[in-house]
């Protein structure tokens, strides 16, 4: 499997879109999951999906060997941490595409097999968490995706966002106490053994 | 709880203390339980957020040659390329500017090239009925004919082209046909370039009319005296006047066209007029003897007659030859079209040239037999066509270029 897919890295780096391709099948759940906590809707995780295997793609010369997974979900971080801020910069959101919209499906059903009250008590969960990741900076939220969510530590957050360690802590720190206070009103949807928010 | 609290509980909950930060904090959480709860409750909260599942993606990722290329060809392109980018939509509306551009050109350069064609058949239709007309007339009154000629324009101003002038030979000028050959290759040595209507009657007296900026066409009687064709100062007076003679012709054209048209109206009238034998006035207004012809016509005949019916002349047993009907319709065009540069009616014959100063016109008989054998009747009138032609023609030139240039625009923006 690894080397395997050293092998199907290297033929896309010569080129090979075929590789390429077969490293995309691989992986594009993991990054549209990512893409997803990011961006908050459906439609805009799937644009910044496409734009960040793009992107690797092109950035492909960059990868210089390990693992080739949290490589890409850097990228995909980057990706959507730009289109984030290029909107920020021209906020032009359409009300259809806020949660809650028509346009927004909500997070996917999980692909783990579960009992339908499993799997709707998961999605509710899922849906009140990504609520409040939503409520968060655009700042704040790739932060706290890439440490909570992808398991990057500080100094490759700080790398990815091109940002201090310091900025990273305070943020990350910011983030999970309004997290927190967030999921405060969701406490009917949390699991018993999370629910000692209030004690 | 501060915001420096919640950040050492964070940063304690990643291990990313230092061994005496990490010390102090730990000592704070045996006596404070509210530091104690509060790093609970971010443990609790940071594992939900690690326990999120992987979503599916709804669709397949690939990317495709055409998506490779773009990224390739723009390797300076960021990220925030999801942004749909301006669409230029020059091609298809060039491609419609150079249809329509192309469709303009093609009907207006038929529409000129039609009129062009509609004028040429009509001065050939013209020459060719003069021509019979005057073939049937009698060849020793044709000789002896006098030529009554007579110019408009309507830029007010005037000049040897535009002026009003006619002229009549009466027979007591012409003793035998050789004077009348005689003065009929003098007038064919000269260029005829004034426009008018010719008025020939037979045994008439030279004519001389005042020039005018607008000068209508007067029929001349048989007269043995020199007679003079007083017009009307200008072409809106003359044609509104009833009382002028040519201003009359022109300011009823259907009338007078009916008159002019109408054969045995002429026919009746012009014996009248051409027989007679009694002297006439030194100086004789036209108009009178219009009258005449218009109240004949408008007893003989009431038949309507369409201002753009091509020119007609008339040619009387007596010799008795009448053009008028292009100048009624000129002097119609000249009212309605003030812009016209220059709108003349020319029926003449070849190579008239009366002797006398400012007269023009005349009868030609170059083969002595008294037949007219070349009838150039030039009708200059027809500039109203011609310019429209002209202008529909340099309108579909300019549409073609438009067209062939919004082509080429489109042609590189497709490419």
């Amino acid at each position: 499997m690894a080397e395997d897919e050293a092998q199907l890295i290297r033929d896309a780096q010569a080129g090979d879109l075929e590789a390429f391709n077969a490293l995309v099948l691989r992986y594009q759940d993991s990054v549209y999951s990512v893409t997803f906590r990011i961006m908050g809707d459906a439609s805009s995780a799937d644009d910044g999906t496409q734009e960040a295997f793009i992107n690797a793609y092109r950035r492909l010369d960059t990868y210089r060997g390990g693992n080739f997974r949290a490589w890409l979900l850097r990228v995909a971080t980057n990706t959507c941490y730009d289109i984030l801020r290029y909107h920020k910069r021209r906020p032009a959101t359409a009300v259809d595409d806020l949660p809650g919209g028509e346009t927004d499906d909500g997070p996917p059903l999980p692909d783990n097999a579960q009992t339908p009250e499993e799997a709707f008590q998961q999605t509710e969960l899922s849906n009140a968490i990504q609520e409040c990741i939503n409520a968060l900076s655009d700042d704040q939220r790739v932060v706290i995706v890439m440490s909570d969510i992808e398991g990057y530590n500080y100094q490759d957050i700080a790398d990815a966002i091109e940002t201090q360690l310091g900025t990273v802590k305070s943020r990350l720190s910011r983030a999970r106490s309004n997290m927190r206070k967030c999921l405060q009103a969701f406490q009917e949807l949390l699991p018993a053994e999370y629910r000692l928010f209030n004690e | 709880m501060t915001e420096q609290d919640y950040e050492l509980l964070s940063a304690y909950l990643d291990d990313m203390l230092t061994l005496a930060e990490r010390e102090m904090l730990e000592s704070r959480l045996n006596s404070e339980p509210e530091l104690r709860r509060e790093l609970n409750a971010l443990r609790q909260t940071v594992t939900l957020m690690r326990q999120l599942p992987v979503m599916k993606a709804p669709r397949n990722y690939m990317l495709t040659a055409d998506m490779v290329g773009d990224v390739r060809r723009g390797s300076a392109a960021s990220t925030v390329s999801t942004i749909p980018p301006k669409r230029i939509i020059t091609f298809p509306s060039l491609s419609l500017i150079s249809a329509m551009s192309t469709a303009a050109a093609v009907i207006l350069i038929a529409l000129g090239l039609i009129f062009v064609s509609m004028n040429g058949s009509d001065n050939a239709d013209m020459s060719s009925a003069s021509e019979a007309q005057v073939a049937a007339a009698p060849s020793q009154t044709l000789a002896m004919s006098p030529t009554l000629e007579i110019g408009f324009a309507n830029t007010g101003e005037l000049s040897t082209q535009e002026r009003l002038t006619a002229s009549a030979r009466t027979a007591d000028n012409f003793s035998s046909n050789d004077e009348a050959q005689d003065l009929d290759q003098e007038a064919e040595s000269n260029a005829f370039d004034t426009a008018g209507a010719a008025v020939m009657a037979p045994n008439a007296s030279p004519l001389q009319s005042a020039t005018s900026s607008a000068s209508v066409a007067g029929i001349v009687p048989a007269a043995t005296q020199p007679l003079t064709i007083v017009s009307g100062e200008n072409a809106a007076t003359g044609l509104e006047s009833s009382t002028s003679g040519a201003g009359g012709a022109a300011a009823e054209p259907n009338t007078n066209a009916d008159v002019l048209e109408q054969d045995d109206a002429v026919e009746d009238v012009a014996p009248m007029v051409a027989n007679q034998t009694a002297p006439l006035p030194e100086m004789l207004r036209t108009d009178q003897v219009q009258q005449q012809y218009f109240e004949e016509a408008q007893t003989e005949s009431e038949q309507p007659l369409t201002m753009m019916q091509e020119a007609q002349t008339t040619l009387t047993d007596d010799g008795l030859f009448l053009t008028a009907t292009e100048l009624a319709q000129e002097v119609m065009k000249q009212m309605t079209e003030t812009s016209m540069s220059s709108t003349q009616v020319a029926v003449a014959r070849e190579g008239q040239n009366a002797p006398e100063d400012g007269v023009l016109g005349g009868a030609d008989d170059r083969d002595g037999t008294g037949t007219l054998n070349d009838q150039s009747i030039e009708e200059n009138g027809g500039g109203s066509e011609q310019s429209a032609a002209i202008i529909l023609i340099i309108a579909g030139i300019l549409a073609a270029g438009v067209a062939i240039i919004t082509f080429i625009q489109a042609r590189r923006g497709s490419a």
